[in-house]
């Protein structure tokens, strides 16, 4: 199956088909969400050569912590661990003797890495460090015999890997201009709340009902609706959408009309600071690349970092996303919500207020991923409509769609 | 023994203790879910104009003593936990729950 032909042209006078008229402003087909054929471009040319987010650093903070993830999208299982001289390193989670799985999915702390098959043992830098009658393997070396290692880069406490030979970019060519626009924000924060969730939907379309707001007053007409909408911006408008190369920002309105219900004013007045889901004031301190507008009415960014990593910067709480494809309809959501560091126990009562409000508001943009996979497997219509504050929507199939055209091209 | 398992000056809550005392978060949401929507409703109605009290109380403790509270005081924050669990129950949507996904998919994974 060839790559799609997204982009059509335009001559539709609307701000972002003109911002960006290369992402076209015609129907996007459904092919690249349905078509099997497809999944394996993206396992290929997009998800197997690309810098992808795994972790946080937080989560594997002392010497010969580690923790083992199974990809299905790599076709691999991975594990990352704090070495003795504390740096992170990532490995294939399988014993080079027979290729058995060493580890299972999930969190520890060890010495050492020992595959219960035969004892091979490794070191934290992956080294072998002991088998038994070593004389008796043919032309044997211990030391070409590791684990086998994956490229691991950090970006502000994340944890980046990619499973390519030689990495075609290094993490900080390949985030561009997003590297440098948190400088430190998330240091603050702590992992207060973790959903997750599998949808029988492929994985874009996960990341695109999260990654528009025009749904915003209907979808979440009984929760976030109204703080996010009202008489000057009844549609839920974004005040920005940028994209940086393969990557996005979208800073979205706060309606500043909102009447905040009881328990958002029981947290908000005895919380030290502003949490979700009641407007956010602007605050100074957050960094250029965080409501880099300015904006007094503004509640959350939405950043989506190339392939499948979103984060939701405010100004007490983040949410770190990751969109997990493991079928062409099949999707593991993972949630992080880090709020800011409590210093009184009113705090964390009024955070749990922002953990509810979230799961409820999240629970309903999840409600409609499996209707959408079906009505697009349905056949009953080639390609869906965007309009043009969808743009993010396109722009999420579009740069998908032309790094495997050129990873293809370079080697196919 | 049961007239007393609330801090002094929470009688009022102390009905609220056998179906609200819930530790963790996953359990509250499913209580809710799970729960008729009267009781909820008798639930929030008690405890709305006292979360102000309910939090200046447990705010004389330190936060980093918030797992070693005593058990009264423990319960007392379990109670304020579950009121902002229902809280959108009364104040969004005036049922259990709001209709999205099935409650059983989503999985809350414990951070403490």
């Amino acid at each position: 199956m060839e790559p799609l032909n997204i982009a059509a042209p335009s001559n539709l006078d609307r701000k972002y088909a003109r911002k960006y008229p290369e992402l076209g402003a015609g129907r996007l087909p459904v092919d690249d969400c349905i078509s099997q054929e497809y999944y394996g471009l993206e396992k290929k040319y997009l998800f197997k050569r690309s810098w992808i987010c795994v972790a946080r650093h937080t989560e594997i903070p002392n010497v010969g912590d580690y923790l083992v993830k199974d990809i299905a999208v790599l076709d691999t299982s991975v594990t990352v661990v704090r070495g003795r001289d504390k740096k992170l390193r990532a490995f294939h989670n399988y014993c080079p003797h027979r290729l058995n799985k060493i580890n299972k999915p999930g969190r520890g702390n060890c010495k050492a890495f020992i595959c219960r098959f035969h004892g091979w043992t490794f070191d934290l830098d992956g080294r072998l460090a002991h088998l038994d009658n070593e004389h008796l393997f043919a032309d044997f070396q211990r030391e070409k015999n590791g684990l086998h290692s994956i490229h691991l880069e950090e970006w502000e406490g994340f944890v980046f890997i990619n499973i390519e030979d030689k990495p075609q970019e290094t993490l900080k060519e390949w985030m561009g201009p997003m590297y440098d626009r948190f400088s430190g924000y998330f240091d603050g924060y702590k992992l207060t709340g973790h959903l997750s969730v599998e949808m029988a939907c492929n994985w874009k379309l996960s990341i695109d009902s999260q990654t528009e707001a025009y749904h915003a007053p209907n979808l979440h007409a009984r929760t976030l609706g109204e703080a996010v909408s009202g008489k000057e911006n009844p549609t839920s408008l974004f005040h920005s959408i940028d994209f940086h190369g393969r990557h996005m920002t979208a800073a979205t309105y706060a309606n500043p009309g909102y009447i905040p219900t009881p328990s958002e004013i029981i947290a908000g007045t005895n919380a030290s600071r502003t949490l979700y889901p009641a407007s956010a004031e602007t605050l100074d301190k957050l960094p250029e690349g965080i409501n880099s507008g300015r904006h007094r009415d503004w509640i959350f960014d939405l950043d989506l970092v190339f392939p499948n990593f979103g984060i939701f910067p405010s100004s007490g709480y983040f949410i770190a996303q990751w969109f997990w494809p493991e079928g062409v309809n099949k999707t593991r959501l993972d949630v992080m919500v880090y709020t800011y560091e409590p210093t009184t126990i009113g705090d964390v009562i009024a955070a749990e207020n922002t953990h509810v409000h979230m799961l409820d508001v999240l629970r309903e943009d999840f409600s409609t991923l499996e209707g959408t996979q079906e009505g697009m497997e349905s056949g009953v219509q080639p390609a869906i409509l965007l309009c043009d504050e969808e743009v993010t929507v396109r722009h999420t199939h579009y740069v998908v769609d032309q790094y495997i055209r050129a990873q293809r091209a370079l080697r196919p | 023994m049961t007239d007393h398992q609330l801090p002094a000056g929470f009688a009022d809550l102390e009905p609220f203790v056998a179906d609200w005392n819930i530790p963790k978060r996953a359990d509250r949401f499913h209580k809710r879910v799970n729960t008729e929507y009267g009781v909820i409703k008798k639930f929030y109605d008690a405890i709305v104009t006292r979360m102000d009290a309910v939090i200046a109380h447990l705010n004389r403790y330190p936060v980093e003593e918030i797992g070693r509270l005593p058990e009264a005081e423990s319960r007392l924050l379990n109670l304020a936990f579950s009121f902002m669990q229902i809280s959108a129950a009364v104040e969004c949507w005036e049922a259990p729950d709001n209709g999205a996904l099935d409650p059983d998919k989503v999985e809350i994974i414990d951070c403490t």
